[in-house]
């Protein structure tokens, strides 16, 4: 036992933690942030630390207009301004302001973002993408992403950060403190718009489990709370859709919070049914569906340990939205997942529904690697890889061709791939 | 639990130990049992000590082959487990039946010779078993290579099948190791 323990503890190595570091203005302890931005505007976020007036500054990033909104944060100091009235495809600055009595006192520091394309446009749109960011990990992947002032938008596949072992409100506001308060979080959030859903690490491990009994609620209010995520008709409804004119329509689910294993229900029937006919019905040349946890098949006993909390688990739903988009030859399905603290390009199955279907699994950006000694390869994958790592989709509507570029830590290109969708 | 498996583990060799002795020295001064439960204790631990440092050398392989590729490699694995298991099996067969010599007395001859072809005669065919496990699990890798998910069974059944193999031969080395040098001392008193 020692024997094989200790072969795979040496094998697959240990990161050393970071500390956390860079200097923020102590008003707005964590910076800025932007989110499900749309044709006409964002939702702006920020956590203010005073008792003085807060205003938001918002302008054209060559500095053709500007606007400035007052806002007005909640009891913990949480703002999510939601900005109407730009022009779509734009790239944005804004910044909160702090002021008293007329004068100015403390800034936030800027954050850009870009607004959807409009309705009509057929464009190319290029967006970033991770998941798994351990905030006891050094996150050089988000550093390098958020050095980049080419992503569109930046996706956030779920684990966003490790919650684990809170237990009460203020245990996950620690969390999440404790995550965003690292740099990078910082850097990447301010330098494009975010569009995010959880994972189970925003709750527990695997949730839901016993663990996450009485804790779903508080984690799921947090999220809102850190996250520049636009709430539902539902507050406890995190499935979405965002649309970027006609090039890319984002599927965004919750694969977590709606779970039903009695049922055999994965996702709500209500989400599934939201899927399919939004599916169906979009005028994006690309659909792409922020996914958190894999549908892929992964065959073979070392991934099947933990096949009950996947798609693979719930095959009847999986089967059904799998040949659901084959029947309907829905083009341009792009799956976005994460969860597996690795990296991978390929087709969704080896046969039968979902075989020509695509899915990328994005990050870790900050993880140790998935510790299975063999990854996905050959003939269903194209690419796996254990480094953290940030990922770049290009999406071009002229070739319908979806172009998938792996950036390790260190900015080094480890996979590029180009998929015809 | 995991408490009382640790002092089981511990307790076992000296228990065989004992058994053997009392078995087998038939015609010698008895050995102290103090003595016995220091080799026991010896044995133990240089089984222990050489797993790990077997382990920490056969993972330097699957761990450079992650390095360079950035995913792991089913063959390097396998090689790993080859490097750990040889060198473990070397290791603890040069230095178990040294440790035979703390039973000693100055009235009675001894041999560690005796005891390490003693132990080479059981212990071997746990090798043996080691060799099957490795083979297999070469194969699944092989498998495994060429496609994600055809070799996997056979790569934890025979990863399986070396661990347990490498087990009964640490157990097999001290046991045997001292019924060899407890019956040369015996012959030795003569």
């Amino acid at each position: 036992m020692l024997f094989t323990a200790l072969l795979v503890l040496a094998a697959t190595g240990c990161e050393s933690a970071g500390s956390p570091d860079g200097v923020t203005p102590p008003e707005f302890p964590l910076g800025v942030a932007s989110g499900d931005a749309t044709s006409e505007g964002a939702l702006l976020w920020a956590l203010y630390r005073g008792s003085a007036s807060v205003q938001l500054m918002v302008a054209l990033e060559d500095g053709a207009s500007s606007q400035t909104i007052p806002v007005t944060p909640d009891a913990e100091g949480f703002v999510h301004a939601e900005v109407r009235g730009l022009e779509p495809g734009r790239w944005y600055r804004y910044e909160f302001v702090e002021t008293l009595g007329g004068a100015e006192t403390a800034r936030s520091g800027p954050g850009r973002f870009r607004t959807a394309f409009g309705d009509d446009t057929l464009a190319p749109l290029r967006v970033g993408a991770v998941s798994c960011i351990n905030q006891r990990y050094p996150l050089l992947p988000l550093r390098r992403a958020a050095e980049r002032t080419d992503l569109d938008a930046f996706l956030l596949a779920g684990d966003t950060l490790y919650a684990d072992g809170a237990k009460t409100i203020d245990g996950f506001r620690s969390k999440w403190h404790e995550a965003l308060g690292r740099e990078p979080h910082r850097l990447l959030r301010a330098s494009t718009s975010l569009i995010a859903t959880w994972d189970d690490h925003e709750v527990v491990d695997n949730f839901p489990n016993a663990q996450s009994e009485g804790l779903v609620d508080i984690a799921r209010d947090r999220l809102f709370e850190f996250m520049p995520m636009r709430r539902q008709a539902q507050p406890e409804r995190l499935w979405r859709r965002l649309r970027w004119g006609r090039t890319a329509e984002f599927f965004v689910l919750d694969t977590r919070g709606e779970r039903n294993r009695a049922n055999g229900e994965y996702v709500s029937q209500a989400q599934l049914d939201w899927l399919t006919t939004g599916l169906s019905t979009s005028p994006a040349r690309f659909k792409v569906i922020l996914n958190s946890v894999p549908i892929s098949e992964f065959p073979g006993p070392l991934f099947g340990s933990q096949r009950e909390d996947r798609w693979e688990g719930f095959a009847t739903q999986r089967a059904a939205l799998l040949r659901h988009i084959d029947d309907a030859k829905i083009p341009g399905v792009l799956w976005v997942s994460g969860d597996f603290h690795l990296a991978l390009a390929g087709r969704v199955s080896r046969q039968g529904p979902g075989a020509s279907a695509i899915e990328v699994l994005v990050g870790p950006a900050g993880q140790r690697p998935n510790t299975s000694p063999t990854y996905p390869g050959k003939p269903q994958v194209d690419f796996a890889t254990g480094v953290n790592n940030f990922t770049v989709i290009d999406l071009d509507p002229a070739t319908g061709a979806a172009r998938l570029q792996f950036i390790a830590g260190d900015g080094r290109v480890i996979g590029d791939f180009s998929y015809a969708l | 639990m995991r408490s009382v498996v640790l002092v089981l583990l511990l307790m076992a060799p000296l228990a065989l130990a004992q058994g053997v002795s009392e078995a087998v020295d038939a015609g010698a001064p008895p050995v102290p049992a103090g003595t016995v439960a220091l080799y026991a204790s010896a044995a133990t631990a240089a089984a222990l000590a050489t797993a790990a440092l077997a382990s920490f050398a056969g993972a330097l392989l699957p761990t450079a082959a992650f390095e360079a590729r950035g995913r792991p490699d089913p063959l390097a694995l396998a090689g790993g487990f080859a490097i750990a298991a040889l060198l473990n099996a070397a290791v603890l067969h040069l230095a178990v039946p040294l440790l035979t010599a703390m039973g000693q007395s100055g009235d009675v001859a001894a041999s560690t010779k005796a005891a390490r072809a003693n132990a080479w005669r059981a212990s071997r065919w746990a090798l043996l078993g080691a060799a099957v496990g490795l083979v297999v699990l070469t194969a699944g890798a092989v498998a495994e290579r060429d496609q994600f998910g055809s070799g996997q069974w056979p790569m934890l059944a025979g990863a399986g099948t070396l661990v347990a193999s490498m087990g009964t031969f640490d157990v097999l080395e001290a046991v045997y190791a001292w019924q060899g040098f407890v019956a040369a001392r015996r012959e030795g008193n003569r």
